[in-house]
């Protein structure tokens, strides 16, 4: 198991309520999951305590066996080697795609460096974008250097909080297809959450419904879009 | 639970210099809190008996007017530049904000020398024949302060309320109209209510600006906080009454604080769409063009162009007998002492906000409070924390001194330009801070985290992430800093060293000395730097605007 998420419970600052009780979820090395819900469902809340960028209340986050929460650990989220592309992407603007893509790149030679960024930007079909800036490029094009830049570090994981949500509903599907065709060339373990069915059917080999912070139903693509076990859970993949 | 994350927030760099600025920053004001408590004296017993409803009195009507006035000529200006097309709109967009450049007691000293009986005007009207009872046109009364303090303060409720109105929806307008509504029911009915915070922000900034000035109230004799504590500490030498003063002062601007917080509190408008269409100008013609580009430039014109041209003359007429090496010395020295308080300012607000961003706790929240509390403090107040503070902090170390063989007076910090930049860094922390809190807000948060996701800490994130993408606001903020610093009066007339002069305190004491003329030269740099800044802000601020978030 790669990620193994046990009893967490969370809440927001100046709010009482829990947005996550006793939560539990398992993640396998490889897979594609993706985290479905509507907004307030807690989903992204996931994303960013396995991240880091939350601090729960109580529970257990292991990455790899390796603890990164417990009752007396804490692990930085500049020390969990996880990538993460923002809903926004969050490219720095000041830095041309070269040094965005480098950026978590650090203490290398600066041989290893280029070679690295030459793969990256090959892979995902960039090579003559590298010295401009974010925005001078489209939002296709942001999202697949968002998204290197995610794997520059090397990463346990990769996380992507609503990867599509910024595309135009017409870009959309090729979009997911390129993404789709890129992760499963590094062959990453990979979260996302979406509120879109169509992103879940596209790219996800498992699904994890959530609601109101509860796991509805949880597995296989196929069988969640085929036998889904409550109203609720139809009714999210109904055209 | 353990959390090393917050075992690393409370000790990481970030934390404990905040920690150490915050605690400087408390000290003077605690220290006022504290020597109330000393046994009252004779003095006292006069102020209180014979001179203190005066204070208040003066200090409620001064306040009480400018307030009003202000709002009327802001509020104004804001709803026509923000509402119209006219001509000359695009300058008058931010020439008005120039009487900023200003300080109230510039405007002052220039505008009793435009109206004295030795004035352009009388004269101008004796050469025309036309005899007219001098006393029309005396400035130096109650009415001349309140026109005063209005003409070069308006401009923080124009800013403020401009760029509310300008973020305003035009379904708005659109809708009153389609609804029958003229303009001017329009704006009565749906701008004013919908504006209220913004007004009452700005005007607050013009009371809190008036209760802080000395120069005018003292140039033009009318007592008030300001002027008593002065007088209470310099001439009658009692720095228990000045202090007990103090903490009157500082009770009576809590009592405006809280009014504000009240007037703004009761009730938030917010929109019911996230699509906000922005308002799109009308344009005028005719007599009506013609009327509004009139009006502002008659506000543009008593506020910055009429004394700015006083003041050319007068340096024209005296720059010979001013203008030596030893001008020019002080000139340049208290250039640089405004420009490393700025640096200064505005490195510590980095560091507070960047703390207080970071650590999402109720004591960065404190801390934050703490870094705007001294903008609302009056410089006098200041000035008196700060002068107790460091006698005591000398008396205490004076060992050391003598050890080192700094001086037998034994007061080596208070007689040090040090004490001045200190007390300047806990006056207009705020407005540094200010700047760089909201350029950390524009950004957001998501670049912060999309850097420590990749493995960088906290700090090198702010060296190579935050830092360049706040630039503009840091820049702003750094101006801000500096126009306020080089026109600063009270504070530097109680702590500056022997022998120290700015081109502020040396304008104030020629204009005392009835030497006008000669005021004129200092005044004309402090208004030079100070329009150069307030353009630059503006350039600053345009840019940083569109750069923000371009991806």
């Amino acid at each position: 198991m790669l990620v193994q998420i046990k009893d967490l419970d969370f809440r927001y600052k100046n709010s009482d309520e829990y947005v996550l009780k006793n939560f539990n979820l398992d993640i396998e090395k490889g897979d594609i999951v993706c985290i479905l819900g509507e907004s307030g469902s807690g989903k992204s809340t996931v994303l960013r305590l396995i991240a880091g960028l939350e601090v729960p209340h109580k529970g257990i986050i292991k990455i790899d066996d390796e603890v990164m929460v417990n009752e007396s650990t804490f692990v930085y989220p500049e020390e969990r080697e996880i990538g993460v592309l923002f809903q926004d992407y969050a490219l720095f603007p000041h830095m041309t795609v070269a040094e965005n893509i480098l950026f978590g790149v650090r203490n290398k030679e600066k041989g290893y460096k280029e070679q690295r960024l030459q793969e990256l930007l090959k892979l995902i079909g960039l090579e003559e974008l590298r010295e401009r800036y974010p925005h001078q490029i489209s939002g296709g094009q942001q999202q697949r250097v968002a998204l290197v830049r995610a794997l520059a570090i090397d990463p346990w994981l990769i996380l992507m909080d609503e990867p599509f949500s910024n595309l135009d509903a017409n870009l959309q599907s090729r979009i997911r297809q390129e993404l789709k065709g890129i992760i499963k060339k590094t062959g990453i373990t990979s979260v996302f959450v979406s509120h879109d069915k169509d992103d879940a059917i596209d790219i996800a080999d498992k699904i994890v419904v959530l609601k109101d912070g509860d796991i509805i139903q949880q597995g296989v693509t196929e069988n969640i879009v085929s036998k889904p076990s409550s109203k609720y859970v139809a009714g999210l993949f109904a055209s | 639970m353990l959390k090393r994350r917050n075992l690393k927030s409370l000790f990481n760099i970030w934390s404990i210099s905040s920690f150490i600025i915050i605690l400087f920053i408390l000290i003077p004001n605690i220290n006022i809190l504290l020597n109330i408590f000393n046994p009252v004296t004779d003095n006292w017993e006069h102020i209180q008996k014979y001179l203190l409803k005066d204070y208040i009195v003066n200090s409620t009507i001064l306040i009480s007017f400018t307030g009003v006035l202000s709002i009327l000529i802001g509020l104004t200006l804001a709803w026509l530049i923000s509402q119209f097309e006219f001509p000359f709109r695009d300058f008058f967009k931010w020439a008005l904000v120039l009487p900023l450049a200003i300080s109230p007691y510039i405007g002052a000293y220039t505008y009793n020398g435009l109206l004295n009986y030795t004035g352009v005007i009388q004269t101008t009207l004796r050469g025309f024949g036309v005899d007219v009872n001098p006393s029309y046109f005396d400035i130096m009364t109650m009415p001349g302060a309140i026109f005063i303090y209005t003409i070069f303060l308006f401009p923080y409720v124009y800013i403020i309320t401009r760029s509310f109105l300008s973020k305003q929806s035009a379904s708005l307008v659109e809708a009153s109209r389609t609804l029958g509504r003229s303009y001017f029911e329009t704006f009565w009915y749906v701008i004013l209510p919908v504006s209220k915070g913004a007004i009452v922000a700005g005007s607050s900034l013009v009371i809190l600006e008036v209760l802080n000035d000395y120069g005018v109230v003292k140039y033009f004799g009318i007592p008030t906080f300001s002027t008593a504590i002065f007088k209470t500490w310099f001439a009658m030498g009692d720095a228990n009454s000045a202090i007990r003063l103090s903490a009157l002062l500082m009770a009576f601007v809590f009592g405006v604080l809280l009014v504000e917080k009240f007037s703004r509190g009761g009730k938030r408008f917010s929109y019911s769409t996230t699509k906000i269409r922005p308002i799109s100008r009308k344009k005028l013609s005719g007599i009506k063009a013609f009327m509004t580009s009139g009006f502002c430039f008659s506000v543009f014109s008593i506020g910055f162009l009429i004394p700015t041209l006083q003041l050319l003359h007068w340096s024209w007429l005296s720059y010979d007998d001013v203008l030596d090496m030893e001008f020019i010395l002080f000139a340049i020295n208290s250039l640089f002492v405004a420009l490393l308080a700025s640096a200064l300012i505005i490195i510590i607000a980095v560091i507070i906000a960047n703390t207080v961003r970071i650590n999402d706790n109720i004591i960065s929240k404190i801390y934050s409070k703490i870094a705007i509390l001294g903008y609302s403090i009056p410089g006098a107040v200041i000035a008196i924390g700060i002068l107790t503070f460091f006698i005591t902090l000398d008396n205490q170390i004076e060992v050391i001194y003598k050890l080192l063989d700094l001086g037998t007076s034994g007061l080596v910090l208070k007689s040090s330009i040090i004490m001045l930049i200190f007390a300047y860094i806990i006056r207009f922390l705020g407005i540094g801070y200010n700047s760089v809190e909201s350029g950390f807000d524009r950004v957001g948060s998501s670049f912060f985290e999309a850097s420590r996701t990749l493995g960088v800490g906290i700090t090198e994130t702010f060296f190579k992430v935050d830092l360049p993408m706040i630039k503009p606001a840091v820049k702003s903020g750094f101006l801000l800093v500096l126009i306020e610093v080089l026109k600063e009066l009270p504070l530097t007339l109680i702590l500056r060293p022997f022998n120290f002069d700015t081109l502020a305190s040396k304008a104030f004491e020629y204009a005392g000395n009835e030497m006008i003329h000669e005021a004129a030269i200092s005044s004309m740099i402090i208004i030079l730097v100070c329009g150069i800044a307030i353009y630059r802000i503006n350039t600053v601020g345009s840019k940083g605007g569109k750069n923000a978030r371009s991806n």
